[in-house]
């Protein structure tokens, strides 16, 4: 991890924030106790080279960990955004409707932790969210990236 | 003509993801499989446009005449043969190949009555009728209600890729394979976001509910399946039921993956500049050619309008493929956008979508069978060459990708357009315009080497 992504803050609602204890909880407090106990199992098997269960367990210990590490990471570094009030511009929070290629859909802007884009929750760091903050309603954002440019119209602000 | 079956080796740890009921049904599924590819070959002729659903003599003038008498000439389910007569009758496809449907139709029954899924056995229990009977709707519909089962199989009849005389009748395939969870679910939030971003136009038909996604690791394909080795399928094929009863988009893995080894990577290395190669490394153009498969087959099913296979007629099939992979890689902008994929994800894709273009040309060295696809990627490839998005230079591709994904973007609406309102006359003056395999003579000393698959 270089300076820059050490000092990163990963900015969190607070709902957001909530989930993401929650899931740390059940990782630290079930899973992990869960798959120690199926690799002491699958190694009463026998021969560990030949024990596809014990792989198997042994994989999702490393997923596991990983997954642990990045949550405590989040959390250390979480910064908690105030529900959005009603604002003139965009800010992280903020649900837009935009018209794209004589189209009209509409999403929220969100920390990166955050993003589902499945969901309509587009992260701030992404090439439209990044573009939009700060914009007002009526303006046309363009965004531009070396192969794909596209113009967004906003037409409300959420 | 040679064996239609291919199967594939699956890692161990993915059998492990079935039950172990799922493990009895399997070798009876396998052998059940199998046994569909005698009846393609049956249906199979390389030398006739009609392969051989029609008498060989028989000119599309008088099979036409002859279905205005009896419309079950022309139905997708049946066999034309001469009588004594010598005129043209049908004969439904349980009564031609009955003596090969008995024995799949028994071992469908015993997997029924072994399996423990009430889904999955719903659907084979219809589907030993549906052999017997031909209605094949009913296991259409049967099939889109299986739910909770680590298993995938399909046996029926669904392209018409196989009759290039009228793109009517359908050809036996068989598959079965596993599902990947994981997997499914991600090509889902890829599906939620195009189907979010791209709205509803007037001409479009729709599912009753959103196009349903499985990604699958394959065991075994037969029949149509495994002469063509798809990567992905669309069923049920019959748009009745779609707009009754909804859709599936099947993710082949394993042939994903065997054509990306033996084809597309070798063919990137063939007509790509060392300096530029070195830019893509394999498992990113491997990622790039998973997104490829993936937008396609969505755009696909974003992309059907009413009407568009009457007014198209033959054309249909070069122009609904052409543009599912246009229209794919234009739908990839919205993920790009919102930071889904990455820029060089985009170009990775842009890439193997050139080195699909030139597997069509290699394998059409060998067969005809996807001769609609090489036209449809011909016309891509012309007007691309033509914009100067790509160039060539002693057979080495250049791309500009801000210029290709430009003129990709054109190309997309003019096929969507053809799609959703076109005429066969239109359409037929851009194949004209558009529809020469000269500039892929340019290629083929560096493609020489590459063996079609």
């Amino acid at each position: 991890m270089n300076m820059a992504q050490s000092a990163k803050k990963f900015i969190l609602t607070r709902e957001g924030l909530f989930h993401l204890r929650e899931e740390y909880e059940d990782l630290v407090k079930i899973k992990r106790p869960q798959v120690t106990k199926r690799i002491q199992r699958a190694s009463e098997f026998g021969d560990l080279s030949e024990n596809s269960e014990y792989d198997a367990a042994k994989e999702e210990q490393s997923l596991l960990e990983v997954r642990i590490a990045q949550l405590e990471e989040i959390l250390k570094r979480a910064q908690i955004i105030k529900p959005v009030q009603k604002t003139d511009f965009v800010v992280i929070g903020s649900t837009v409707v935009v018209e794209i290629d004589n189209q009209v859909e509409s999403f929220t802007i969100v920390g990166t932790v955050e993003a589902d884009p499945a969901n309509k929750k587009i992260s701030n760091e992404s090439p439209v969210g990044a573009a939009m903050l700060g914009a007002k309603v009526g303006e046309v954002v363009e965004v531009v990236t070396p192969i794909v440019r596209a113009k967004y119209k906003i037409l409300e602000i959420k | 003509m040679t064996s239609s079956i291919i199967t594939f080796k699956v890692d161990k740890k993915i059998l492990k993801i079935l039950s172990l009921n799922e493990r009895k049904l399997l070798p009876i599924l396998l052998q059940a499989a199998k046994k569909i590819d005698k009846i393609f070959l049956l249906q199979e002729n390389d030398r006739y446009k009609g392969a051989n659903f029609y008498p060989h003599d028989a000119t599309k003038e008088e099979i036409e005449e002859a279905a205005k008498e009896n419309s079950q000439i022309l139905s997708p389910f049946t066999i034309v043969k001469r009588d004594t007569n010598g005129q043209l009758t049908a004969v439904d496809y349980q009564t031609e190949y009955a003596k090969l449907l008995a024995p799949i139709a028994q071992l469908l029954t015993k997997a029924s009555e072994i399996c423990e899924n009430k889904s999955l056995k719903e659907y084979l229990k219809v589907l030993t009728k549906v052999l017997v009977n031909g209605n094949c709707q009913e296991a259409d519909i049967a099939w889109l209600a299986v739910k909770d089962s680590n298993l995938d199989i399909s046996i029926g009849c669904h392209e018409r890729y196989l009759d290039k005389l009228f793109f009517i009748k359908r050809a036996f395939q068989a598959n079965v394979g596993i599902i990947d969870k994981s997997r499914t679910e991600k090509a889902k939030a890829i599906r939620d976001i195009l189907y979010n971003t791209i709205s509803q136009k007037p001409q479009r038909f729709m599912s009753p509910s959103i196009v349903g996604i499985r990604v699958e690791h394959c065991l075994i394909f037969s029949g149509f399946l495994g002469r063509v080795l798809f990567n992905r399928q669309y069923l049920p094929s019959d748009s009745e039921i779609i707009e009754r009863y909804g859709s599936v988009i099947r993710g082949y893995l394993s042939p994903i993956d065997y054509k990306f080894e033996k084809l597309i990577y070798p063919i990137f290395n063939a007509v790509f500049e060392k300096k530029f190669k070195a830019s893509y490394p394999k498992e990113l153009l491997k990622t790039g050619n998973y997104y490829y498969v993936l937008l396609s087959a969505i755009a696909q099913q974003l992309h059907r309008y009413r009407n568009s296979r009457l007014r198209l007629k033959e054309l249909f099939p070069i122009f609904d493929e052409a543009n599912c992979v246009v229209s794919g890689i234009q739908h990839a902008k919205h993920l790009i956008l919102k930071g889904v994929i990455n820029q060089k994800e985009l170009e990775a894709i842009m890439i193997t979508q050139i080195c699909w273009i030139f597997s069509e040309w290699v394998i059409a060295k060998k067969s005809k069978i996807r001769e609609d696809y090489l036209k449809g990627d011909t016309l891509t490839f012309n007007f691309l060459l033509g914009a100067g998005a790509l160039q060539e230079d002693k057979g080495i591709s250049w791309p500009n990708f801000a210029k290709m994904f430009f003129e990709i973007e054109n190309l997309a609406t003019i096929f969507t357009r053809f799609l959703e309102e076109g005429t066969h006359l239109e359409a037929q003056e851009f194949l004209s315009k558009y529809l020469s395999f000269e500039p892929f003579k340019l290629f083929d000393q560096r493609l020489s080497k590459i063996k079609p698959i």
